[in-house]
């Protein structure tokens, strides 16, 4: 696979790098299940290739987009950002993609084509945690942003993470990236994408709208019902943990003309 | 049967200060949950035992004491650490979380419960109080209860751990109820709880 690759450090450098073993063992990906460690240890029973988006909804050109089709044609690039989850724990990690504009322009989306949705991968058999009786969220995971957020040069879909494939437990083999929001709006396995009109349903937003708003744009001054934001832990180079103050966006606050005529603490 | 009760502490803390990364990836989150959920584990034996008991199995019945004892340990550590290690001694965290967060007050308090069960625990005390130490320590129930609700608080997108705990928990209770209903001398009988 021949990558191209254009280095573009969004990132301070005084962030330094989470391990790969650290990005690639502690994450949530409840598909596998709800422990933080289910993923990189079931992650060998899911085989994503080949692999298929079907791109569908308000837009001229709507149809399938293969992986290799999606890689081949166009140049990928690196990008280092931060990831804050929802939990209030951090890492710093560098993915390879492309930047999701170039992707959705390319099915020409229509003046009706006000928010964008994804959708996650169903396949209970080689996803365990798609077994769970007692599961409090339905599948499919179904994530969605504003066009304008959808459109906006930060946002990424990411095929690689540390220089290579994404691995299973991240997401593989294609996932967004929107570092300014919670990671949960970062879907992950996408097979769907669909332009629309109305502010789609979301996952976890259904499953506890107090809690997970659609927009979950990072804000330290927003406490989550449970716990506080103020504060994040980073797990950082080494394995480091610190804990440290969160910034608005993520610290990405060129995103902030996005809402500018929104009260964030009512958008949560 | 003492060491027993506390090996499982001894074991995290051993290999949280010899190779905390062995834990996971962020070990203090790891001895928050496991300390947490041994105190939880410890409540439901305690109150495991009178039932036990009357099944003729009264060798936990002796433990009683030090098993409850057991629990508050345990809430104890989940404490310390999450002063600690979570939050990192951040008062004003602390007072904000007390404050206006239903998921930490409701933890705060059951440790205070299962404190004046600590208390109120020795045979001294116990004689000192007489009746008002079978009022007192009653309060047991609200703070396996209180222990259930904060641990469902805390789950995210599956509930099977709160549903096991919770299933026996309700065992427990349903077991006591029914014997007050069917026992011709309430009273009596109940104090042997």
């Amino acid at each position: 696979k021949k990558v191209r690759s254009t280095v573009y450090r969004s990132v301070k450098a005084d962030d330094p790098i989470t391990d790969a073993y650290d990005a690639k063992s502690y994450n949530n990906f409840y598909e596998f299940g709800t422990a933080k460690e289910d993923p990189s240890r079931y992650a060998h029973e899911f085989n994503p290739y080949p692999w298929e988006i079907e791109v569908s909804g308000e837009c001229e050109k709507p149809g399938k987009l293969s992986l290799e089709d999606l890689i081949s044609s166009r140049s990928l690039e690196e990008r280092i950002y931060r990831l804050r989850c929802v939990e209030a724990w951090s890492m710093v990690i560098p993915w390879t993609g492309i930047e999701l504009k170039t992707l959705l322009a390319s099915f020409q989306p229509t003046s009706k084509a006000k928010y964008v949705a994804f959708e996650s991968i169903v396949r209970p058999e080689e996803l365990r945690g798609q077994k769970g009786r007692f599961s409090t969220i339905e599948w499919p995971y179904i994530e969605g942003l504003r066009i304008d957020e959808a459109m906006h040069p930060l946002a990424f879909m990411a095929v690689g993470m540390y220089g290579e494939p994404v691995p299973a437990q991240n997401g593989a083999p294609i996932r967004l990236v929107v570092p300014w929001k919670y990671g949960f709006k970062s879907i992950k396995s996408i097979v769907r994408i669909r332009f629309t009109e109305e502010q789609p349903a979301t996952t976890w937003n259904l499953a506890n709208p107090r809690e997970y708003g659609f927009y979950s744009n990072v804000n330290p001054g927003q406490p989550h019902p449970r716990w506080s934001q103020a504060r994040e832990r980073r797990i950082g180079a080494g394995g480091k943990i610190e804990r440290i103050p969160t910034q608005m966006f993520n610290g990405y606050t060129e995103v902030a003309d996005l809402y500018k005529d929104m009260n964030l603490s009512e958008y949560i | 049967m003492f060491i027993a009760c506390a090996s499982p502490s001894l074991y995290l803390l051993l290999v949280y200060f010899i190779n905390p990364r062995s834990l996971g990836i962020d070990p203090v989150e790891v001895l928050l949950a496991e300390t947490g959920e041994w105190s939880l584990r410890f409540l439901l034996i305690t109150l495991a035992c009178s039932p036990l008991r009357r099944l003729k199995v009264k060798r936990l019945a002796r433990y009683r004491r030090m098993l409850g004892l057991y629990s508050f340990y345990y809430a104890s550590l989940h404490l310390a650490i999450y002063v600690s290690g979570w939050i990192q001694f951040d008062w004003q965290l602390l007072v904000e979380d007390l404050i206006s967060r239903p998921f930490i007050y409701i933890g705060m308090a059951v440790w205070l419960v299962l404190m004046v069960l600590a208390i109120t625990s020795p045979k001294a005390v116990i004689k000192r109080l007489k009746k008002w130490w079978l009022v007192i320590h009653r309060f047991v129930y609200v703070a396996a209860f209180g222990a259930l609700v904060h641990l469902w608080m805390q789950s995210r997108g599956t509930i099977d751990e709160v549903l096991v705990y919770g299933a026996l928990l309700f065992l427990l209770l349903a077991e006591r109820i029914y014997r007050s209903l069917t026992s011709r001398n309430p009273v009596q009988k109940r104090s042997a709880t």
